[in-house]
């Protein structure tokens, strides 16, 4: 109801209140709190009657909580849950404020540029050391297709050797993670097959990506197109599997990339890329 | 992605942004009103697991019928509280409702003035109340209090906080009407 169009008709909205107050007040409620006229008033008037009912309606709910419930803060969920919204709303082919433009966030990564999450990030791709697909089982190649991939070769890498074709998740690659301001290796990601699921996992040898003060490492998937990604996970510890949605890999997602994230309750990227790494396509 | 291009947003441009198809503006809903829906599945259904699942849920729903959103000034978080609600009876009636009443009642309050289980609906409605009372300021914040939540008449408060019969009076009814106010921006209600 609003107070401004029907001042002659309507009684005020506060004089509702002390409608609804008087009539739960503990001490007798006098004229002044509940005057005749504006009980009146209320009793012939349906608009009137309605924000009558809807006050005491608030009142009576207000008395219904107790203490605790109004002096608990918000509960707010952790990182996961947006780690695992943000898998399943790939945004792919999605609208970006590109009428925006992104201050760099201090302290960045690659190169003191503004934060990887649009293109500049592919500006760091020379920091980037490109995966080496690992000799595998033939029957299991992945994504199956007779396209090689940019540099596929079938030597083992440094860090390990294939796996079997038995029981047990095959291999279908393994890349180094390199540091993104840097030239070493932090850590490997290798991707799984196992069954219908694929898999990451992300193994770190190196603990310094941990940030201080209760932040956490994020694990993402870039695409290629330096523009979009998705959040994996949370890397808990020093090593973590991850499931990687259907049809992320064939899109372009491919460059792993751990960042360093602080926390803050925000779920997009700090921009503060540790490590990464690009699987073949 | 960076949070600075969000914080200041208004609801409306949020909510455009996500009706458009924008994943920055999904991010940034999540981040202005996760809490807000998680609490309310937590206190709804009892259990953490199950409200982090709702929770997920509902923005992944949000995301997939944002066609649906209409970009006005409040209708994103009343749209988000709207979805958690269904996903919160949803899963309330895939559990049984015997079960469910037990915790709910365990969960909101040791007894004393509350009749029945909480519907999804009135849970939302306490925690949007509980929120509302935490961001008032003072001295309406504890006039507010004492009135409704420690049942002191007017004049009682009147003399606990030294001020006059007519500012508490005033202070109650307005604080009644903010209150009320504020839920129904939430509530996408037409009244």
């Amino acid at each position: 109801m609003s107070p401004v169009e029907s001042r002659e008709q309507h009684p005020d909205e506060e004089a509702l209140a002390a409608l609804v107050l008087a009539a739960d007040a503990r001490g007798v409620p006098d004229d002044e709190d509940a005057p005749a006229a504006v009980r009146e008033h209320v009793a012939s008037c349906p608009a009137c009657t309605a924000e009558v009912e809807a006050l005491r309606e608030t009142a009576q709910m207000l008395g219904r909580m107790a203490p605790d419930e109004v002096d608990s803060p918000l509960t707010e969920p952790p990182a996961r849950v947006w780690a695992a919204v943000e898998a399943e709303t790939r945004p792919a082919g999605t609208v970006h404020t590109a009428r925006r433009a992104s201050p760099p966030r201090p302290g960045s990564g690659p190169g003191g540029g503004p934060g990887p999450s649009r293109r500049p990030w592919l500006l760091a791709a020379a920091a980037v050391v490109a995966g080496v697909l690992v000799g595998v089982a033939g029957d299991r190649l992945f994504a199956g297709s007779g396209e090689p991939g940019p540099t596929a070769t079938s030597t083992p890498t440094s860090t390990g050797t294939t796996s079997s074709s038995t029981a047990g998740p095959s291999v279908l690659a393994r890349i180094p993670l390199t540091q993104v301001d840097g030239q070493d290796t932090l850590g490997d990601a290798v991707l799984l097959r196992d069954g219908d699921v694929t898999e990451l996992r992300v193994d770190t040898s190196a603990p310094p990506g941990a940030p201080p003060g209760g932040g956490y490492r994020e694990v993402w998937l870039l695409n290629v197109d330096g523009k979009r990604m998705v959040a994996v996970g949370v890397l808990a510890g020093r090593t973590e599997t991850f499931a990687v949605p259907d049809g992320l890999l064939e899109r372009g997602y491919r460059v792993v990339d751990v960042s360093s994230e602080p926390a803050d309750g925000n779920p997009a990227h700090s921009g503060d890329s540790i490590m990464r790494g690009t699987l073949p396509a | 992605m960076s949070r600075r291009e969000w914080t200041d947003a208004p609801v409306a441009e949020v909510a455009a942004a996500v009706a458009d198809g924008d994943h920055d503006a999904l991010a940034e809903a999540y981040r202005r009103w996760a809490g807000l829906v998680h609490t309310v599945c937590l206190r709804a259904l009892g259990d953490g697991h199950d409200a982090e699942e709702v929770t997920q849920q509902v923005f992944v729903s949000a995301w997939q019928g944002r066609a649906n959103l209409r970009p006005s000034d409040t209708a994103l978080p009343a749209w988000l509280l709207g979805i958690a609600r269904h996903r919160v009876a949803d899963r309330l009636a895939l559990r049984g409702r015997d079960a469910r009443t037990v915790r709910a009642v365990a969960a909101v309050t040791p007894g004393e003035r509350r009749p029945a289980a909480p519907t999804p609906e009135e849970v939302t409605t306490r925690v949007l109340l509980g929120e509302e009372l935490r961001a008032l300021r003072e001295p309406r914040r504890t006039i507010v209090r004492l009135a409704f939540f420690e049942d002191r008449t007017h004049e009682q408060i009147a003399r606990d906080l030294d001020l006059p019969v007519g500012t508490v009076k005033s202070h109650v009814r307005r604080g009644l009407l903010h209150l009320r106010a504020r839920l129904r921006e939430v509530s996408d209600e037409p009244r």
